[in-house]
């Protein structure tokens, strides 16, 4: 539905903002008679490619294992579920692995839907393994009763992989309207920080559609016994279709990709707006190269962020591409998949890491800096998948205000 | 809402057969456009219900939540397609104006993007042109806003550059099932105006192909689909088909307000009076949309009903003047209305002078010119038929006013080719003005012809 990944770039340009919008969708606007005009439907974006989020992180229960997540399509009111709960078919959603420290992606991890055949039964995915093998897996139903169906997790016994696949809550949080009045009264040259007061989650009660696994370490580390850290992005692909032509073709030279995520922020957030398609479509060999950097750079000083930390930055999602970066070394523990000091995001990114936060104090030079929400709208899980159920639909009369943390 | 998914079956709607939710009510009869039956779609009106609640609820708690704002506007306007009710078109406004009153367009497209479909839907199409532009400049590779760039161009009149602007959109979308559908509606709108009806009919076939295909077919996107398949096919005669069409369209979408009335004037043509009054009173009852009124009036007084079809031509302009925002969006319908029944011609000329200023399209030309004749104005309304025809669409009452002008500025030729061409493509185009072609047509036949006086 929107960009949302876009409003994660919090601090960056207003531009982030923009891409929540999106968040319009295929909307029609008919007219109202019928001799007069009567318009056709209406379709504004991508929504089951729009991908929100990418994670990474040590299980905390077992730092042997390695988690990735990604989330598309946010913003899912609980009672639009039966609706929306289903994966796309005709997407590949692509968990890229870099080994060696460049921007160059070493292996892929990929997941494929079978169609939905019906709304009470799960679709199946297919997760072929950075190795090559693959296993199949359910997604977790939804339903509109008052409590969600419990999370299926699917482990398949070769690989010793888990996977799950469904509507979760969205865990990200972040005041978007807050964020960015404070940016634009930056670039306005009037600071005013009493605009990150307002405190309001704009995801709180939103769920999300959810992809995670997790894998032993093993099967993502190099060749190099000594490189620990791995990069991670998320992609989302379609395949290229000529007008009336059948779809069955999944092979790579027709695929075409529509988004793509590494680190929260820079993908979007600090790319000034018209050049988002533009990056969506590149890869981190292009952000290796510098495509973007005068871009990023021209936003960083724009809001007054100085060399050094342009330069921390920089080499967070430019240098070596925009991949998220996890030390497989450095231990993660503590519920919600893991909240131990210093082994969270930028060393990839847990759910329950405030990179908001994290990115509005490194643009601000080291001086702490937040938005006022600081955590999730509901408690994360604490064995995989990690992330909290979905919201189910309130009874009639109930309002709950769940926008204050 | 709907979602993308090809389903392998096509013409099958996948997801809903699957949910239990096959009618089986294979009606047909005669033959209708699309192969397979059609089948009722579920209404999503709980789920709507819930969902509009939610989001009322958030903006409650916080007017600024632009998100929220945004998502209610698209449902406002869903609301607005499903049942042309006005009173949604306002809520969908203020949605999107409180949404850009937080977030300015530069921040938050989609509330730019709500702002000009409600725009659109208003008739400001001059506005939702020059917004959709702003909204090329900030997303520049997106499709979807050279759609909304076409669909304003293309009632403006500008039709090379409508053409143009969905050649972008076709260009940069097409990866999505349902874009393929949104494209599909508009290359058969585009055939039709350049007077290619088949190739239209093939266009709307596809896009009703891939609107049943979609993992979860949008009800109200497949009747309107089934709904403009009968509105072609009653274009070009086939009034078996047109009905079916409609009847389809009913079956996804039982009271459909474009189907409801529709349905009443193929039962009009083909010769059931008594049935088309009848699906035109319920049409009425649903929706009191002023063309669907004077049609009910217009069969009333077939009928020898006068003084109920003088009751319905009363409320015709009584509608239009219920507030501001129906007059304007009934601008057309009731100047055409008025020139029909040779009410306040003049009136009726400055209203459609008025509006053809800046909507500049071949059906605001034809009503400046079909106004104009009934006003006296012959050489303005040769000189406004001459751009209703300028893109050689084939529409039976486009060549009846044509004819009608001829047969006034004594060009019997010209007069009788015109209103022969109207009645060869749809004899029964209109329930009392094929009747008057007719007429006009013998008399040109006899040499004894009145009108030409």
């Amino acid at each position: 539905m929107l960009k949302r990944k876009n409003n994660k770039a919090a601090f960056a340009v207003a531009a982030l903002l923009l891409g929540l919008a999106s968040l319009y969708l295929f909307v029609s606007a008919h007219a109202l008679e019928a001799a007069d005009h009567a318009e056709a439907t209406l379709v504004a974006a991508d929504p089951g490619a729009d991908l929100a989020d990418v994670f990474a992180f040590l299980d905390p229960n077992d730092n042997s294992r390695v988690v990735l997540a990604l989330d598309v399509e946010g913003f899912v009111v609980p009672s639009e579920l039966l609706n929306l709960s289903f994966f796309a078919p005709d997407v590949v959603y692509r968990f890229y692995i870099e080994n060696t420290g460049d921007a160059v992606p070493d292996r892929t991890l990929d997941i494929t839907f079978s169609q939905q055949v019906s709304r009470s039964q799960p679709q199946t995915a297919t997760i072929k393994l950075p190795d090559g093998s693959r296993f199949t897996a359910p997604t977790t139903v939804q339903t509109l009763a008052a409590n969600p169906n419990a999370f299926v997790v699917t482990t398949d016994p070769s690989s010793k992989a888990s996977f799950f696949a469904g509507l979760t809550d969205d865990p990200f949080f972040f005041d978007i309207v807050g964020f960015n009045r404070f940016v634009s009264s930056v670039l306005a040259g009037t600071p005013d920080p009493t605009q990150l007061q307002r405190g309001r989650d704009s995801f709180a009660g939103y769920n999300i559609h959810m992809i995670a696994i997790s894998l032993p370490a093993s099967m993502l580390r190099g060749k190099d016994p000594n490189n620990r850290i791995i990069g991670v992005s998320g992609a989302t692909l379609r395949r290229k279709h000529a007008h009336g032509e059948e779809e069955d073709d999944r092979e790579e030279r027709s695929l075409v990709q529509v988004d793509r995520m590494g680190v929260p922020a820079v993908n979007t957030a600090l790319i000034p707006f018209p050049r988002k398609n533009e990056y969506n479509a590149a890869t981190p060999v292009d952000d290796a190269k510098g495509r973007f950097a005068a871009d990023i750079v021209a936003t960083l000083k724009a809001l007054g962020t100085n060399a050094t930390y342009i330069g921390i930055l920089a080499n967070v999602a430019v240098v070596h591409g925009d991949y998220l970066r996890l030390d497989l070394s450095k231990a993660n523990s503590g519920p919600s998949g893991g909240n131990n000091a210093g082994a969270g995001f930028p060393n990839g990114r847990r759910p329950a890491d405030d990179t908001i936060d994290t990115i509005l104090t490194l643009v601000a030079n080291g001086t702490p800096l937040g938005d006022h929400v600081d955590g999730n709208d509901v408690p994360l899980g604490n064995s995989f998948p990690f992330f909290a159920p979905p919201h189910q639909p309130r009874g009639i009369g109930v309002i709950d205000d769940n926008t204050r943390n | 809402m709907i979602t993308r998914g090809i389903s392998r079956h096509p013409g099958f709607p996948a997801g809903l057969a699957l949910a239990g939710l096959l009618c089986g009510c294979g009606r047909s009869t005669e033959v209708s456009s699309q192969g397979a039956p059609a089948t009722l779609l579920p209404p999503e009106a709980k789920a709507n219900a819930e969902t509009l609640r939610f989001l009322e609820d958030k903006i409650r708690k916080d007017p600024e939540d632009f998100i929220a704002q945004n998502k209610l506007a698209a449902y406002y306007l869903q609301q607005v397609r499903e049942t042309s009710d006005v009173a949604y078109l306002k809520l969908a406004a203020r949605a999107a104006r409180a949404s850009l009153a937080a977030l300015p367009p530069e921040h938050n497209t989609g509330g730019l993007v709500a702002l000009t479909h409600v725009e659109i839907a208003s008739h400001d199409f001059a506005s939702a042109r020059d917004h959709a532009r702003r909204l090329i400049e900030l997303e520049p590779e997106k499709s979807y806003a050279y759609q909304i760039l076409g669909d304003a161009l293309i009632e403006l009149g500008e039709y090379e550059d409508a053409k143009a602007a969905y050649g972008k959109m076709v260009y940069l979308g097409g990866l999505q099932g349902i874009t393929r559908v949104a494209i599909d509606q508009r290359m058969a709108r585009l055939a039709a105006l350049r007077g290619d009806m088949e190739t239209s009919r093939q266009r709307m076939t596809a896009a009703l192909v891939g609107a049943l295909k979609s993992q979860v077919p949008d009800r109200e996107t497949v009747a309107w689909c089934r709904w403009q398949l009968g509105e072609t096919a009653f274009a070009v005669g086939d009034y078996a088909v047109a009905e079916q069409d409609y009847r389809d369209a009913l079956t996804t979408f039982p009271n459909y307000f474009r189907a409801l009335a529709s349905l009443g004037r193929v039962l009009a043509a083909r010769g059931d009076l008594s049935g088309a009054i009848a699906q035109y009173e319920h049409a009425v009852r649903i929706v009191p949309d002023p063309s669907f009124v004077a049609a009910l009036g217009d069969a009333y007084k077939l009928a020898g009903r006068e003084r109920e079809a003088a009751a319905q031509f009363k409320l015709v302009g009584f509608i239009a003047k219920l507030d501001a925002l129906n007059g304007a969006l009934y601008n057309r319908q009731q100047a055409l209305f008025d020139a029909d029944h040779d009410l306040v011609p003049e009136q009726a000329y400055a209203n459609a002078s008025r509006e053809y200023r800046i909507r500049r399209d071949i059906y605001g030309a034809d009503t400046v010119a079909w106004t104009a004749l009934k006003a006296g104005r012959l050489p303005e309304a040769q000189e406004a038929m001459r751009e209703a025809l300028r893109l050689g669409t084939q529409d039976a009452k486009l060549l009846y006013h044509a004819g009608m002008i001829a047969r006034r500025a004594r060009d019997r030729a010209a007069a009788t080719e015109y209103l022969r061409r109207a009645l060869a493509l749809s004899p029964q185009f209109d329930l009392l003005q094929a009747r008057t072609a007719r007429q006009a047509l013998a008399e040109l036949a006899h040499n004894t012809d009145p009108g030409a006086q």
